[in-house]
């Protein structure tokens, strides 16, 4: 019952700059998105500076060399943008009405020339920051619990810490020099991927990127030379005691990057345990043996090798080695039984829903070619649905095998203050 | 080139409205088509008058709700999940206060096998005992989460202050309310509440001529003689009836933050100063610019994002401010909202941050409806009310013609400290 997702047309021209433009067409919005994707995230941090990628999107919205204030402008033009950061990249993105296009290049062509650099910006972003980072990760039950697992599954790479900081005396610490240097050495038109779709013809968008982004020079962005993780030899647990109602597990295993067959077979993997209400994990776990009041199973999906995990809470009584046995039940009838053509047929059916549910209005649009531009190629994005369906139920039964072993795991058990 | 100012800023005239056409299934349930898209995929909304407003015990609405794909004569909730999945189908289930809904979104291709389940899902639900107990063991475990969280006994803790501790809008249920569910009171409520006199349906999706026949094959007829007779004379919502104490703390030792709630109860969509009020409210606290996030953010750094609100109930609604602060400023916090009420109701606004609001009002508008989707999430609670989109362009109008000074009178009259409920939680003294 398959049928290819239509290919998604689009325009690719790259400025002398080194500035890549995808443009794609879409005439049933009166609106245009514009997406700039800056290929640096928290893997390229310092490690004893850590969340800095993060604290500096907040600082790109305090001013830039010839504009103030970036939100007020835009709002004028009645649009709206937001933003967000993670190990890999930076992504702002912003939609306006198709009239008022070019407000949205003077904004943001302007940041990417030079940002206004102020004390007082930094000091109140890191006041902002700092109550983000309790906010999400320490008022929050079992809030702190990726900080801890990344930590745990992490020796060398980056990953191993999460993209709001190691820790809040990082954020303290963050000084304007650092930020300028951030800025000069990451924030490049060499550097970046601009994205726009809905009501604007490539024509335009190229004519207006030359005269915006045009005279922005290339910079000197620093090859990437980050530390590979080493294989994981033996398994890793840890124990955290926290104000939270009951006990709850994180298991984690090391698998493939983004561009490799293995994150394909893991993301579909992690789909037939825990994608809908007829996944296994849910079915078995949750509602026959009663073990879990919740569990969900997903991979990080990052550029360089990355996480498969399985988290849960434990139901009210259950022991977390109860729990985290019958999963290891589970992920070994995945390595003994091949997955079943209808199961198999049904998270294909549900990935072909979710990639063009996921790619129905401009924004995202415009984020997904970015981002497909990012691992390489835009037309990839209409090509991932035949990779998945390429899939096989051997193949899936031969990746469980090489991801769930015992030493490649790390086990992180949290557990209420009173030891329940 | 000018990089130092802003280039011509065109404003726009008028909204690119799709009217949704209604008409009626042959049993009189009312269909909503908004005939609009261009990827072949669907959604069917099932909305009922079944929300925890019309329950005689606490949770019996939300359950009701939930347990309805699981189990039918025949399939388990496994099973029904599994048919709706296999087809690469979402089914979603969702209960407020005043409605309860199922929702689908299917490719197109599917739609006619995904709407033969949802018929018997719909029609035979048996609310089986055991697969009950699951779901309220794990709805007490997500309520002790809740309690750990500041936001969330803010929001409660409001909720009762504003509408009474009777009220169904203010309401706490707790987790003994939650056991006390029988399989019995869920078959009850469904059979009175999910009929197919107290439905409505709407159809999105660019290729009507697809969907509108098969759901009357599917929904116009044989609904009644299920056994469903429906159409419960739902009373009205009851006098709002706030608790009368204005200052209420939550203490909560072990938070690292305050969260807070600063409001009152106010009233529904056609009140004559709803629309108004909403303007007055995206100046104080509901957009990224706003009075409240460039002071209490962008100014001082308390906070990670603040915002304010006019909800609308069914013939009622709030006004609310609500945002989580460092522990040691919340007071200082509050003060500042207090003062940034009181300003917009004695200073007028100056007509540069006016012309902006109006602006992004408008350009929200555009957003708001860009998509079929999207028109659906606008047009259902309208529908609901028993408007349609010509509200929309009345607030449009609205948007181009306020004034500043029509703005400072509203906010005098609205944004009075003195009349609010301040509920604040967190690692404070009750």
């Amino acid at each position: 019952m398959s049928e290819p997702l239509k290919r998604m047309e689009y325009t690719k021209h790259i400025l002398d700059n080194g500035l890549t433009i995808i443009v794609h067409t879409d005439k049933s919005s009166p609106m245009v998105a514009m997406n700039i994707l800056y290929n640096v995230g928290a893997r390229d941090e310092d490690p004893k500076l850590t969340g800095f990628a993060h604290l500096f999107e907040h600082l790109m919205f305090g001013g830039s060399v010839n504009i103030p204030d970036f939100d007020m402008p835009l709002q004028m033009a009645g649009g709206e943008n937001n933003a967000f950061t993670n190990n890999d990249y930076t992504n702002y993105y912003l939609t306006l009405p198709a009239q008022n296009l070019e407000t949205a290049f003077w904004l943001e062509s302007d940041r990417m020339l030079e940002l206004a650099f102020s004390e007082e910006s930094l000091a109140v972003q890191k006041k902002v920051v700092i109550e983000e980072y309790r906010q999400r990760y320490l008022n929050q039950p079992y809030g702190d619990a990726w900080l801890l697992l990344r930590a745990l599954a992490y020796s060398a790479h980056p990953y191993r810490w999460p993209t709001i900081g190691m820790e809040i005396r990082h954020i303290e610490d963050a000084t304007l020099s650092a930020v300028k240097t951030f800025f000069f050495s990451h924030y490049a038109p060499n550097n970046a991927i601009l994205t726009l779709a809905g009501d604007i013809e490539p024509d335009q968008a190229i004519q207006l990127s030359e005269k915006w982004f045009g005279p922005i020079p290339s910079r000197l962005v620093p090859l990437r030379n980050l530390p590979g993780e080493p294989k994981q030899l033996s398994p890793r647990y840890q124990e955290k005691k926290g104000n939270v109602p009951g006990p709850a597990v994180y298991l984690a295993w090391h698998m493939g990057d983004r561009l490799s067959r293995n994150y394909y077979q893991n993301d579909l993997l992690s789909d037939v345990l825990s994608s809908g209400m007829s996944a296994r994990l849910f079915l078995n776990l949750v509602k026959d043996k009663k073990l879990f009041s919740d569990i969900d199973a997903y991979i990080t999906g990052d550029r360089d090798p990355g996480l498969f995990v399985i988290s849960g809470r434990l139901a009210d009584q259950v022991d977390p080695t109860e729990g985290m046995k019958a999963v290891g039940q589970e992920l070994l009838n995945l390595i003994e039984e091949p997955v079943k053509p209808r199961e198999l047929e049904k998270v294909l059916n549900r990935m072909e829903s979710n990639l063009l549910f996921n790619n129905m209005n401009i924004v995202n649009k415009a984020m997904n070619l970015g981002y497909y531009q990012w691992l390489g190629n835009p037309a990839r994005l209409s090509q991932e649905l035949g990779i998945y369906r390429s899939v096989t139920a051997q193949e899936l039964q031969s990746a469980a095998a090489g991801l769930f072993s015992e030493e490649n795991c790390s086990r992180l058990v949290y557990l209420s203050n009173d030891g329940k | 080139m000018n990089r130092k100012n802003i280039p011509e800023i065109r404003t726009v005239e008028k909204l690119n409205l799709i009217h949704p056409e209604k008409m009626q299934l042959s049993n009189g349930i009312p269909l909503v088509v908004i005939d609009a898209g261009t990827e072949p995929v669907c959604r069917i909304d099932f909305v009922f008058e079944a929300g925890s407003r019309y329950q005689d015990k606490l949770f019996q609405a939300s359950l009701t709700n939930q347990m309805i794909p699981e189990g039918i004569p025949g399939l388990t909730g496994g099973e029904i999940a599994e048919q709706f999945e296999f087809y690469g189908s979402f089914f979603n289930v969702s209960a407020d206060r005043d409605e309860a809904d199922l929702t689908i979104h299917t490719l197109e291709k599917y739609l006619e096998p995904v709407l033969v389940l949802t018929r018997k899902v719909l029609l035979e639900a048996i609310f089986p005992e055991e697969e009950l107990e699951i779901i309220k063991a794990n709805r007490i475990q997500s309520m002790k989460v809740d309690e750990q969280r500041v936001e969330s006994q803010a929001r409660k803790h409001f909720n009762q202050a504003a509408f009474g501790a009777s009220h169904p809008y203010g309401v706490i249920g707790e987790a003994v309310d939650v056991s006390l569910i029988r399989s019995q009171d869920l078959s009850d409520f469904h059979r009175t509440a999910y009929g197919p006199r107290n439905c409505r349906i709407l159809a999105t999706g660019p290729n009507r001529a697809t969907y509108i026949p098969l759901l009357e094959k599917f929904f116009g007829s044989g609904w009644d003689e299920a056994g469903n007779q429906g159409g419960l004379a739902f009373s009205d919502v009851p006098p709002v009836n706030p608790v009368g104490k204005r200052e209420i703390r939550v203490p909560m030792d072990s938070a690292v933050q305050t969260a807070f709630r600063i409001g009152c109860p106010l009233f529904g969509r056609k009140h004559p100063d709803f629309q108004d009020l909403t303007i007055a409210n995206t100046i104080l606290g509901g957009y990224f610019g706003s009075r409240l996030m460039s002071n209490i953010r962008e100014n001082k750094g308390y906070t990670y994002g603040i915002s304010s609100h006019v909800a609308a109930l069914r013939d009622t609604g709030f006004f609310v401010i609500g945002t989580t602060v460092g522990a040691d400023v919340w007071e200082d916090a509050i003060v500042e909202c207090n003062r940034e009420m009181t300003m917009l109701g004695e200073q007028t606004i100056p007509e540069s941050e006016l012309i902006r609001v109006k602006n992004y009002l408008i350009g929200q508008l555009q957003r708001s409806i860009d998509g079929p989707f999207q028109l659906a999430d606008q047009y259902r609670p309208l529908w609901m009310n028993n408007l349609d989109f010509k509200y929309l362009s009345d607030f449009m109008l609205r948007v181009n013609h306020i004034t500043s000074a029509e703005i400072r009178i509203l906010s005098r009259k609205y944004f009075q400290p003195e009349f609010m409920i301040t509920v604040a939680a967190g690692p404070i003294e009750s």
